[in-house]
């Protein structure tokens, strides 16, 4: 299931000669359609990382009415195919819409740029970092936290040095999650985007666009390119998770 | 462990000699001793408090010890000569009250309490789930605010000092080690977050020695077995010195040999070390064995203050007889009691199964006490007791137990056997059922 369809990309690709695998994949639109989505992609990544981890740590550690509604509401994203996502941005954020109204007095348009591409980005992949830090939060007793106290740590040493270093291996592959989710977004972008090269098409949308016309020569280069890279940066994050478990037991 | 203590003995004396605005507490201790005293359950007279001969460690610093400001000018360590050694502190417990806002309504936990602990004694805190006793440390520790009342550490108003202030040593009923530390670090926390300025590494290691853990300080706490993860919290807790260690029911979560080895190695580490104790434990047979003195709480409120033996030989309430041994609960128009001559208003009366003497042939009376007729209604095998149910004439039944050499010896009753008992009047104590509930009330 998962072998299978990359080899094939893999194998077809392998078929395209050097050279020309090359220049298409360096096409200056393919160039700036890979730093639009990796670079928005990341900053939707670290956007989730901070407010996924206050949701679930405020989700965890509080009670407030309503608690319930929110904690379902978090898995909203994954329920939602990611065109009706889309179709909600794009009225949302519309120069009539009910935040865009407000942003648009301000200067800031989101539809069809690259912030908008960003808010995608965001919408989509936001349940991963919550959903990976619950869990862990719960397990985190009380009592630890007292025990730094009564041992005389401030309130913020506690935070750093004692509830922190457990924290950051979930909230690490959360946000590599995270990462990985915006990266192959593709329903919701493509309605709340203007597609346009070099402002704010991203890569999978160009993948989109090539076989439109029938270029299945260019689809597969960037594909291949999009393939290699998220597989470099997986293997970045799962050796960054290493280090940090490094000489510790498993538990 | 002697050697251990040479080490641990080249740190000299108290926490802190820090010089923060210190208000001395005497003047309002002893207004809440007037308070207490007047409401009629004053644990002491208020003259004893406020005369209280001042500890070598007040003398040699002038004024109490404990930081408002958790600044720490200079760090001692522990001493092991007695004469030299720090004091613990002089905990005392005022007109303590905590209330608990739940969904269901408020919780009394705590419904004006008054102790007294001694520098450098061992008390427990005994009493059922839900009787008040964790609360009452938690409040001593800080970790919960009071509803009213008054906590004193030595002459130092501890009421409003936020816990890292207060400086106390706490073992929690979960150890609430940090797991991503190793053994070492974990010990080394309190000296790092306090900054205090001693060699840590030999800090640790004569720490790691005093309970017995050496060679362990690289381990993580998930390598170590029960035991020995509650001996690490143990060492963390003593690692800055604390005159003040509080324990949360320490062996709750160990099997009874390991349990019995660590009491024995706790006491001595305390008394080595002569930090004033505060242990919370469900455990009888633990605080008898560990305290100098005992409180016995029930529903939020302290039955019984005293020292083990005073407890088991002259329990001061129904709840205390029957919460510290076997009884036996009887009626008060009863056969039995009728017959034992003891008058009571309440309308149950009970009294240990030891308190029985009985006879297999009848006599009328022995040494004055009529004796009244049962019959043996069932043996239930125990192991190395064996326990007789008696039931008398007016269908009242008792229970009665022998060790299992006597059952087989002169003492072996067989089931429908007549025997004749009485109980002595003074063993009995009457009382009502609601002053034996230990459900907590809501």
């Amino acid at each position: 299931m998962l072998v299978l369809p990359i080899s094939a990309l893999l194998s077809k690709a392998s078929l395209i000669p050097l050279a020309e695998f090359w220049a298409r994949a360096t096409e200056p639109v393919a160039l700036s359609a890979y730093y639009v989505t990796f670079s928005m992609s990341v900053v939707a990544a670290l956007i989730n990382c901070f407010f996924g981890f206050i949701l679930a740590w405020v989700l965890v550690k509080f009670d407030f009415p309503g608690k319930k509604w929110i904690d379902a509401a978090v898995d909203l994203p994954f329920a939602l195919p990611t065109s009706v996502a889309g179709l909600t941005l794009a009225t949302v954020y519309n120069d009539d819409g009910l935040i865009g109204c407000f942003l648009t007095k301000l200067g800031i348009n989101v539809v069809f740029t690259r912030l908008g591409v960003a808010v995608a980005m965001v919408f989509v992949s936001f349940p991963f970092v919550v959903r990976t830090m619950q869990p862990v939060l719960q397990e985190m007793e009380r009592e630890v936290e007292e025990a730094a106290w009564s041992l005389g740590a401030s309130p913020w040493d506690t935070f750093v040095r004692v509830l922190l270093p457990p924290l950051l291996p979930p909230l690490l592959t959360g946000t590599a999650l995270a990462f990985s989710r915006a990266l192959g977004e593709f329903g919701s972008i493509v309605i709340v985007s203007s597609n346009l090269p070099f402002k704010d098409l991203i890569a999978p949308v160009l993948i989109f666009q090539s076989l439109e016309q029938y270029d299945f020569v260019g689809a597969t280069v960037i594909g291949t390119v999009l393939l290699l890279i998220s597989m470099v940066m997986m293997i970045g994050v799962n050796y960054l998770q290493s280090l940090g478990q490094k000489g510790r037991p498993k538990a | 462990m002697p050697r251990s203590a040479e080490h641990i003995c080249e740190f000299a004396g108290g926490l802190s000699e820090s010089a923060g605005p210190l208000q001395t507490a005497d003047a309002q201790a002893a207004a809440a001793d007037e308070r207490a005293s007047a409401n009629g359950n004053g644990a002491g007279p208020a003259s004893a408090v406020a005369e209280r001969p001042r500890t070598p460690a007040e003398e040699r610093q002038g004024f109490p010890s404990i930081s408002g400001s958790g600044g720490v000018d200079e760090y001692e360590g522990i001493q092991m000569q007695a004469s030299q050694r720090t004091s613990g502190l002089l905990v005392r417990v005022r007109n303590m009250v905590k209330h608990f806002n739940t969904s269901k309504g408020v919780f009394k936990a705590v419904q004006g309490v008054d102790v007294d602990i001694e520098p450098s004694s061992i008390c427990a805190l005994l009493g059922p789930s839900g009787s008040g006793k964790t609360t009452l440390l938690r409040l001593i520790a800080g970790l919960e605010g009071v509803t009213d009342g008054r906590i004193y550490f030595d002459d130092l108003d501890a009421t409003d000092l936020a816990v890292q202030d207060r400086q106390v040593g706490m073992v929690f009923q979960s150890y609430a080690l940090f797991n991503h530390k190793t053994v070492a670090e974990n010990v080394m926390f309190g000296l790092e977050v306090r900054k205090l300025d001693v060699d840590r590494r030999k800090r640790v290691e004569d720490l790691l020695e005093l309970v017995q853990l050496t060679g362990l300080g690289d381990r993580y706490p998930r390598q170590l077995s029960g035991g020995q993860r509650q001996r690490v919290a143990l060492a963390r807790a003593l690692a800055s010195n604390p005159k003040l260690l509080l324990l949360d029911e320490p062996f709750g979560a160990l099997d009874a040999v390991v349990r019995k080895q660590l009491r024995a190695g706790l006491k001595e580490i305390v008394q080595t070390v002569g930090v004033t104790t505060i242990i919370v434990t469900h455990d009888q047979e633990e605080a008898f064995d560990l305290a100098d003195k005992v409180v016995i709480f029930n529903r939020g409120f302290i039955e019984q203050i005293g020292s083990p033996t005073e407890i088991i030989r002259r329990p001061a309430t129904p709840f205390v007889m029957k919460f510290v041994g076997d009884t036996n609960d009887v009626p008060a128009a009863s056969l039995l009691v009728r017959r034992s001559r003891f008058l009571t208003s309440k309308s149950r009366v009970m009294f240990r199964p030891s308190d029985i003497q009985l006879f297999t042939e009848f006599v009328e009376s022995v040494d004055g006490h009529l004796v009244t007729g049962a019959t043996v209604s069932e043996r239930a095998n125990l192991g190395w007791t064996v326990r007789y149910t008696l039931r008398f004439d007016d269908d009242v039944e008792v229970e009665y137990s022998v060790t299992r050499e006597q059952a087989d010896g002169r003492l072996g009753l067989d089931i429908g056997q007549r025997i004749y008992l009485y109980v002595k009047p003074e063993a009995m104590m009457g009382f009502e059922p609601e002053d034996i509930d230990s459900a907590p009330i809501l």
